[in-house]
């Protein structure tokens, strides 16, 4: 494993980022409820005055939903992209250290695409009056969902570590095609209800706009922090399991060693006991070779099967 | 209140516990990873602290 080697000088931003990012979205969550404008929904029956401004539409509250859950699926994207991008390390250099990088930019995915999917139906639920609609966002984020819940349970069904490696990692550059698709399908079918949101033309007002990127740079950093502290952990449990293995090879190899001694020493005590019953009742052979009788009496067989 | 002002806020009432869901579920999630990621830890430090017990009773052993 060359995980400490390699990764030190990252690590050290990470307490740095974690603070920053909780900071950052906790900011944008504030200036969210407190600052940024309600956006505007359907049509009032007469216009009303509020704090000096004329409102004509419904304010929507669920629209707030966005600020975080926004961030939260572009960081499953970003996540994932690295999960791919060690799952092609793993597979130019076959080293395993890039399968425990891989697997642990998978599982903060896991944790990212389930709180996009919690966020995301509860406005669903809202808006929409139902928990699901098969829109093509919805049903390509829904795929990737599956796809990162199959990486795990292909990973759990293989034992073998080079196998397991080797396979995840094609399965998750396989999957990681899906989140291009699933960010860019507003774009590629513009019937969608998703809007698009990461444009030049937004007209997103600075009051709106601002939380927003707050939230999504924090949002970010927590995702890297995240990533790299499991990384530390899930490096750490890899060199224990290791660790276990080899010494319980070890313990295999010495106790393999211990049965050939005695089952040699049981071999030599039967040659002699063998011989000396030979000399015993046939004193006529006295003169014939011992060496060929011994072949005889304990051929080498036993000890290469074992 | 004011019926207009109802009309007004009517959709950001019955809108609240779905936005109210829908951050603590994100902070749940990422808690959630957390508390796992805590756990793993833990069980990791413990193994490695058995493992070089194993090691050190060994080389005891070999010793004697």
């Amino acid at each position: 494993m060359t995980y400490k080697a390699n990764q030190r000088p990252l690590d050290a931003l990470v307490p740095v980022a974690l603070v920053l990012g909780v900071a950052l979205v906790i900011v944008g969550v504030v200036w969210t409820f407190t600052l940024a404008p309600l956006v505007q929904g359907a049509e009032l029956s007469e216009p009303v005055v509020i704090a000096g401004q004329q409102v004509t539409t419904k304010l929507l509250l669920s629209q707030k939903i966005f600020y975080l859950h926004v961030p939260v699926a572009v960081s499953s994207f970003a996540v994932m992209a690295f999960a791919a991008f060690w799952s092609i390390r793993l597979l130019m250099t076959g080293d395993r250290a890039f399968d425990v990088r891989a697997k642990t930019a998978m599982e903060v995915t896991l944790v990212f695409v389930a709180a996009t999917m919690i966020s995301g139906d509860l406005w669903t639920c809202f808006e929409w009056g139902v928990w699901w609609v098969w829109e093509p966002r919805l049903t390509t984020y829904f795929i990737l969902t599956l796809l990162v819940i199959g990486y795990f349970i292909l990973r759990n069904a293989i034992e073998d570590p080079e196998r397991r490696a080797r396979f995840s990692a094609v399965f998750c550059i396989v999957a990681f095609v899906d989140a291009p698709i699933s960010f860019l399908i507003t774009r590629l079918v513009p019937s969608s209800i998703h809007p698009v949101v990461f444009r030049t033309d937004s007209g997103l007002p600075p009051m709106m706009l601002i939380p927003f990127l707050l939230g999504l740079f924090g949002m970010l950093l927590m995702a890297f922090a995240l990533t790299r502290i499991a990384l530390a952990i899930n490096a750490r449990a890899a060199e224990v399991e290791e660790l276990k293995a080899r010494l319980e090879e070890q313990d295999a190899q010495a106790q393999r060693a211990a049965a050939q001694e005695a089952l040699d020493r049981l071999r030599a005590a039967g040659v002699r006991v063998s011989d000396s019953a030979s000399s015993a009742h046939t004193p006529e052979v006295v003169g014939s070779n011992p060496d060929s009788e011994r072949s005889v009496a304990a051929p080498d067989s036993p000890s290469k099967e074992v | 209140m004011d019926p207009i002002l109802a009309e007004v806020y009517s959709t950001v009432l019955p809108a609240a516990p779905f936005v109210i869901g829908a951050y603590v579920g994100i902070w749940i999630a990422l808690a959630a990873y957390v508390f796992v990621l805590a756990r793993r830890s833990k069980r990791t430090e413990r193994d490695f602290d058995a493992l070089r017990q194993a090691l050190a009773n060994r080389e005891e052993k070999l010793e004697h």
